[in-house]
């Protein structure tokens, strides 16, 4: 059977890079007693699929992985099994049941699905004693929420992206599809923030982003755009950034990358997103 | 959720943060209101490669068995961080509370190389405990050291409190319940450790006195306190299959350098390589029972999720049950996909059998380790291995399909001679020329040959610890020989020679044989900036020349010096088993290039009877190959 996990990576699972994670799971998986499907060859491995690697030091409420047993399980015995094996930092919010693939078909992987990602941008309590980064960013923090503000609302926000071509300023404007100061201000964005790291300032800034392999934007790269644009020195670590859940773009869906870009280019996607577990789910309905 | 050590400025500004966050699978937290003993277990080099040790995960286990005890782990801090530390005052911590060393009341350091000695002081150094162990006060954590460098401690003696002699398994809790009896009785830190001392296997070093001759040698070793025995007997488990092994051992996140469960089958080796103190030390060979065996690999894979499970011993091939446990872990495991690793195993019909079940055979290489090349001086150091066993292994392996071969070769070794030194080469080539003798068609392309040669350090407790170490020069001019020789000859082609550094070889032959004396310029060496000695990129060779010139130390004395017969070495006041007539029998035997049979085909009286165990007691067979 082919299963969807959404699940939460926080506190010090922070520092566990992509790589480890995916080890890491493979581990908890044989722990669990589940019976994992393996490629084949002398060096076989589990067949798990990550729709979007976690960036070192961030946190999430929202990963996905697609995983594949041998065996029938009832979804929820799968999600009991697997957090009773989970270490401090982990946790497996829901399993879906994938519809079975009809033979001869492309099989649909989760990282070609993911399209958008909600993310919660918070302004960490600096240490005053062992930090030097504390000066400036109290000064941003006192008036972030005008400056974002300006900053966000402008015409065009251009960002340097890293591509294979070197460095190059893209516009970020048409890749941000909704932000605000509160959960309630980009849709969906009540949800998601359970196990972010909570800070005393209070300062959270929420931001619904293109995340997929047509368009892609990276919160950290707004963020130093803004500071960029404000002569604050960038820091990454004084900010925690969380992932709160990874959407599919249902009108993008049945798309191949070519079209994919097409329609974006030409403004013809909808906009129709959906959690990445609602996608499994709903197939399994049909 | 634990609080952590370092800020997130300083974890995400280093390499590998997970190394420093504790938290694995496995990792034991406990409440420090209901314990009554803080022990942390450190190995002095970088996370992936302390993770990787068996004995630490059995100690860590056994301790917190123990509700009064709670055992956490610690490991060298990389570069990048120690400079962080330093710069920002950070004491260092332990993984699992991630409170400072300072505040435990045991640090058990395992001493696993001789290379790792300035990172000991990098350790205390940056947990804010005195170096010295005259210094420290009441208030200092204990400081323990074990492992096999202890079997000669006296280089590091001045840096630590005491040396536990011999396997974890036995005395500790004694050790352990000293401590509290001695709390509850307002003891000092002094009276702690003339308790220690009364309890087998443990060497106070403070509590000796040691006087030299005017040649730099060792007039006398005595105590000079009444709790001090005059000899320490190293502590052996003779029960191995009733005692401590974790079912449950810590599964790092970030990948260990063995990212492996480790299944240990036995302990001790009956072949009495001399040159091997691992094979002498362990002496007498004893074997897990294969039905905790099978029930440990089981549970283990169960509780870590790991997907190799590896068996470790000297000389796998010497486990009696080795085929059927092999083929219960391969049908056992299959499933679930987890690999068998065997290293040290004989190439045979069995090894082969195996190991084209277990590997993908186009892609391994057969490794052997013939430690010498001509049969002349693997006679010397009583390595059983012929050439023939050597050429008939490779054949069958061949034609099994396989065409990668490593061998691993040592210079220097006593009253080698430069047709010794070209017999490597020559090995080397007999082994291509024996592949290119198989018709074309049952070969698979080219054939592969990795020719390693290390630089022989005569160890103590081997029946060469009397011999004099080659010279820098000697060592260089060797291996010279061995890369003119494969130059020579018709399938230099095929084969790639790797060969050992010889400065670290220097140092490793002074430490092993060294004694108390070397404390200081271990100490300078570490203020001089050395540390991580046994990462070539930090190896500092001429800072510790530089430092051993300042202290007026005679390298030479150390390592290439003849010594005489009756010399007191500085380890003397350790009682192995094996006794020194034995291995001046054994040293003189190789001289004369005479074999001496491993302990199951009959017994050299080496004196590790005085154990009461193990292969000692067992029927001898003429066969035993």
């Amino acid at each position: 059977m082919n299963v969807r996990i959404k699940f939460s990576k926080y506190g010090m699972a922070k520092f566990i890079g992509h790589l480890d994670v995916v080890r890491y799971f493979q581990r908890a998986i044989r722990r669990s007693g589940l019976e994992a499907a393996y490629s084949e060859g002398f060096n076989p491995h589990q067949l798990l699929y990550f729709a979007a690697p976690l960036g070192l030091g961030e946190t999430s409420d929202g990963e996905y992985m697609d995983a594949e047993f041998l065996l029938e399980y009832p979804v929820k015995e799968i999600k009991e099994r697997l957090n009773a094996v989970m270490a401090e930092g982990f946790f497996i919010h829901t399993v879906t049941k994938l519809a079975e693939w009809k033979p001869n078909t492309k099989k649909e992987s989760v990282m070609s699905l993911a399209s958008c990602a909600d993310y919660m941008v918070s302004v960490k309590d600096v240490d005053v004693e062992h930090s030097g980064i504390v000066k400036p960013y109290a000064e941003w923090l006192s008036r972030m929420q005008e400056g974002i503000k300006e900053f966000l609302d402008s015409d065009k926000i251009l960002v340097e992206k890293n591509t294979k071509k070197g460095r190059r300023e893209v516009d970020a404007k048409p890749m941000i599809f909704a932000w605000g100061f509160a959960p309630e201000d980009i849709e969906g964005g009540c949800s998601g923030i359970s196990h972010a790291e909570q800070y005393k300032n209070g300062m959270r800034l929420f931001l619904k982003l293109a995340s997929g392999s047509v368009e892609n934007l990276k919160p950290e790269l707004l963020m130093e755009a803004y500071c960029a644009k404000n002569h604050i020195p960038y820091k990454e670590s004084a900010l925690q950034f969380h992932r709160m859940e990874i959407y599919c773009d249902l009108s993008l869906r049945n798309m191949n990358h070519e079209e994919a870009r097409e329609a974006i280019s030409e403004g013809k996607r909808r906009r129709e997103f959906v959690p990445l577990y609602h996608v499994g789910k709903h197939e399994i309905e049909a | 959720m634990r609080k952590l050590a370092l800020s997130d400025d300083i974890l995400l500004s280093v390499e590998k943060p997970a190394r420093y966050i504790g938290g694995e699978v496995n990792s034991v937290m406990k409440d420090l209101a209901e314990i009554e003993i803080r022990f942390c277990m450190c190995f002095p080099d970088v996370y992936e490669v302390g993770m990787s040790h068996l004995g630490i995960q059995i100690l860590y286990d056994m301790f917190n068995k123990r509700e009064d005890t709670w055992c956490e782990r610690v490991y060298s801090p990389w570069m990048d961080l120690d400079h962080i530390m330093r710069r920002e005052n950070i004491p260092l911590f332990a993984l699992e509370s991630q409170d400072p060393l300072k505040n435990f009341d045991f640090l058990g350091i395992t001493l696993q190389y001789e290379m790792c000695y300035t990172n000991i002081l990098q350790i205390l150094d940056l947990a804010e405990i005195p170096i010295f162990a005259k210094d420290r006060t009441e208030d200092d954590p204990i400081v323990i050291g074990g492992g096999p460098c202890s079997y000669n401690p006296e280089p590091i003696a001045d840096f630590f409190d005491f040396f536990y002699i011999g396997e974890g398994e036995t005395v500790y809790d004694r050790v352990l319940d000293a401590y509290k009896q001695n709390k509850r009785n307002g003891g000092s830190r002094a009276d702690y450790l003339a308790m220690v001392a009364e309890i087998e296997g443990m060497y106070v070093p403070a509590f000796y006195k040691v006087s030299y001759n005017t040649d730099g040698t060792i007039k006398s070793f005595v105590p000079d306190h009444p709790a001090a025995k005059p000899v320490i007997r190293k502590q052996v488990e003779m029960s191995l299959s009733d005692t401590f092994y974790p079912e449950k051992p810590v599964v790092p996140f970030i990948q260990a350098v063995q990212d492996r469960v480790v299944l240990e089958i036995q302990r001790g080796c009956i072949r009495g390589c001399r040159f091997c103190q691992a094979g002498m030390l362990y002496r007498p060979i004893r074997a897990r029972d294969i039905k905790f065996l099978k029930e440990h690999a089981k549970k283990i894979i169960e509780n870590t999720g790991q997907d190799e499970i590896t068996l470790s011993s000297l000389s796998s091939s010497d486990y009696k049950e080795l085929p059927e446990l092999v083929y219960y872990l391969i049908r056992e495991f299959e499933r679930q996909k987890v690999n068998i690793s065997l290293p040290s195993l004989r190439i045979d019909a069995f090894a082969l059998d195996v190991m084209g079940k277990v590997q993908d055979v186009r892609k391994s290489s057969l490794t052997f380790a013939p430690e010498a090349g001509s049969q002349r001086m693997r006679d010397v150091i009583n390595k059983g291995l012929t050439e023939q066993n050597i050429l008939q292994g490779a054949m069958d392996a061949f034609r099994s399909g396989w065409n990668k071969v490593k061998l691993y070769f040592m210079l220097g070794l006593p009253t080698e001679t430069e047709e010794d030194i070209e017999a490597i080469a020559e090995l080397s080539n007999r082994i291509a020329q024996e592949y290119y003798s198989l018709p074309k068609e049952e070969r698979g392309g080219k054939v592969q040959i990795v020719t390693s040669t290390s630089f022989f350090v005569p160890k103590p407790f081997t029946p060469f610890e009397w011999v004099p170490m080659n010279t820098e020069e000697e060592f260089l001019a060797k291996q010279k020989i061995v890369s003119a020789k494969l130059k020579t000859l018709p399938n230099a082609r095929s084969i790639r020679y790797n060969w050992h550094d010889a400065d670290v070889t220097m140092l490793e032959g002074i430490f092993a044989r060294g004694d108390r004396r070397l404390a200081r310029s271990i100490y300078d060496a570490y203020r001089a900036g050395c540390v991580y000695d046994a990462w070539t990129d930090y190896f500092k060779f001429d800072v510790w020349m530089e430092v051993f010139k300042k202290n007026q130390v005679d390298l030479k004395f150390y390592t290439s010096r003849e010594r005489e017969k009756d010399e007191i070495f500085p380890w003397d006041f350790i009682d192995a088993g094996i006794t020194k007539e034995f291995l001046w029998r054994e040293y003189q035997k190789g001289l004369s290039e005479t074999v001496t049979p491993n302990c199951r085909k009959a017994c050299a009286g080496c004196g590790a009877n005085v154990f009461h165990g193990g292969v000692c007691y067992e029927e001898r067979k003429e066969d035993w190959q």
